[in-house]
């Protein structure tokens, strides 16, 4: 199986120079493995890194030393190291990133919002939206709601435009950051069925799942970040 | 002679397999920044500075007042000679022109056709006694277009894009709203179909409806146009919508720089983090 995610011997501390230069050091000498078509779960307590690691994948963080080489396309990149525009490209092609809250732009629609991500990629506005209504009708968000600005929208009905737009694109690697924390079960169900077609389909995907039984129902591994802790 | 009719860019073929990314090819810079350093008699604007801009690229430059933002945007767009270094720009045409050395006919010319700058009150980026219509066509006789009708109508395409209503169009600025003046301000540097825009606090007087208005427009039309774009800004919100990337500056020199998302949410520097921690919760 193709590595998509060779993290390597990463470690990760913040020094907050504000306040004392306090060091936290979240985790040492991680390493972990992620194959096309398999979905690892972070699991440890809150505070444990789990964030921290998902966020590193996507360089919204970065390392304080180590590699996390990304298969992109056909060559292997150290995200840790890539500069920007490396980075801006790999995360338009092959990294997607479902974080637990949605942040947008004040006053772009929900249809537009989802739409965004692939109308950039292929250039083909019409497609895009298409793609877009199909994956909200999914996740039953009611249609009168497509063409006003997710901020007045319950924290589900949000997570859920967050979730469409993360599965607008198939992307290679798919990074879920609690995606399924505020969703009734039937919205969930539909969360893990996403997934499932998006492992079916080739896509590496990296998860924390505070519920057990969704990450019981997707993860082919679970990796306890807590003991990874204890190892270093 | 610049070509004003080759508006429209192709849109590149897409790849057929959507995650497939196409292989790029290296691209060159269109600005090189090279070591640039100002000093004001014995004291610095800016220190140390070099940076790439990429075709396309938004970088933000942030930082607080008097950290040197604006000596170097001035010094980047060739407004003031730097003390030391220097600042290359690759030119539509292939040639390197290194700014500050340059013929200022050349640089002249580049001003009104490659470049735009937007500065922070429209009333130094506008000509305040000649029409809106007037302002916008400028640029467009600048480089020898003559035919008045097609102006008119040029200037009339680009107020509808920058959202004033046409029969505004032989109003003087003056009578507008500070927001109308910004826009306005913004469709005569864009009409010339620039590839390389240098901001001010563009949204640094405006009250915040009209700030999120204009930040839409501007979003857009970079996208939709491909602009390069050297924004100075103290507001670590707006930096965040429009920037690629950012450098952040103090006392002179760029202390920290990188991903815009990743700056803001994994600050390194004891400046950056104190800048980041200072913003107020709505």
């Amino acid at each position: 199986m193709t590595v998509m995610i060779d993290v390597q011997n990463v470690c990760k501390n913040f020094v907050l120079h504000n306040q004392n230069g306090t060091t936290i050091s979240v985790f040492e000498n991680m390493s972990l493995q992620v194959h096309a078509g398999e979905c690892v779960a972070l699991y440890g307590q809150s505070g444990a890194g789990k964030s921290t690691m998902l966020r590193s994948l996507y360089a919204n963080y970065k390392p304080t030393s180590g590699a996390i080489n990304i298969r992109h396309g056909e060559q292997h990149i150290d995200i840790v190291s890539a500069p920007p525009r490396k980075i801006l490209e790999m995360r338009k092609y092959t990294i997607g990133y479902v974080s637990q809250f949605l942040r947008v732009i004040p006053r772009v629609s929900a249809l537009n919002i989802v739409a965004e991500a692939r109308k950039d990629l292929t250039g083909n506005s019409d497609e895009a939206l298409k793609k877009a209504a199909v994956l909200l009708e999914r996740l039953n968000i009611p249609e009168r709601l497509w063409n006003v600005a997710p901020a007045t929208f319950s924290g589900g009905e949000q997570q859920r435009v967050n979730i469409a737009r993360g599965f607008a694109v198939e992307y290679p690697i798919l990074l879920l950051d609690e995606p399924t924390a505020s969703l009734d079960a039937a919205n969930r169900q539909i969360v893990v069925e996403l997934i499932e077609e998006a492992k079916a389909n080739g896509t590496a995907v990296v998860g924390i799942f505070h519920d057990d039984e969704v990450r019981n129902a997707v993860a082919d591994r679970v990796i306890d970040m807590q003991s990874m802790e204890h190892a270093a | 002679m610049h070509n004003l009719c080759s508006a429209t860019q192709n849109v590149a073929a897409m790849p057929k397999k959507l995650w497939q990314p196409k292989v790029e090819t290296e691209e060159h810079p269109l600005l090189t920044v090279n070591g640039v350093s100002k000093y004001y008699g014995d004291r610095a604007g800016c220190l140390h500075v070099s940076f790439d801009l990429y075709p396309g690229e938004i970088v933000g430059i942030v930082g607080e007042s008097g950290s040197g933002k604006s000596t170097l945007l001035n010094c980047i767009s060739g407004r003031l000679s730097p003390t030391y270094g220097s600042v290359n720009y690759q030119q539509e045409n292939g040639d390197l022109c290194n700014v500050h050395e340059a013929p200022e006919h050349l640089r002249r010319m580049l001003m009104r056709t490659e470049w735009g700058y937007v500065h922070q009150h429209p009333r130094d980026g506008l000509r305040n006694n000649v029409s809106a219509g007037a302002n916008i066509g400028e640029r467009l006789m600048g480089v020898g277009m003559r035919h008045y009708g097609n102006i008119r109508s040029k200037a009339t395409d680009w107020l509808e894009r920058v959202e004033i209503s046409k029969n505004r169009m032989d109003d003087l600025p003056r009578t507008f709203s500070g927001g109308m003046q910004q826009r306005l301000q913004i469709a005569r540097n864009l009409v010339s179909n620039p590839r390389l825009i240098f901001m001010d606090e563009p949204t640094g007087g405006l009250d915040v409806s009209v700030q999120a208005r204009l930040l839409d427009l501007l979003r857009e039309l970079v996208a939709e146009m491909g602009l390069a774009v050297v924004i100075v800004t103290h507001d670590l919100a707006v930096a965040r919508i429009l920037a690629h990337r950012l450098m952040v500056m103090r006392g002179g020199h760029v202390v920290e720089s990188g991903l815009t998302d990743q700056v803001l949410d994994d600050p390194h520097h004891e400046y950056t983090q104190l800048l980041v921690s200072s913003i107020l919760q709505v």
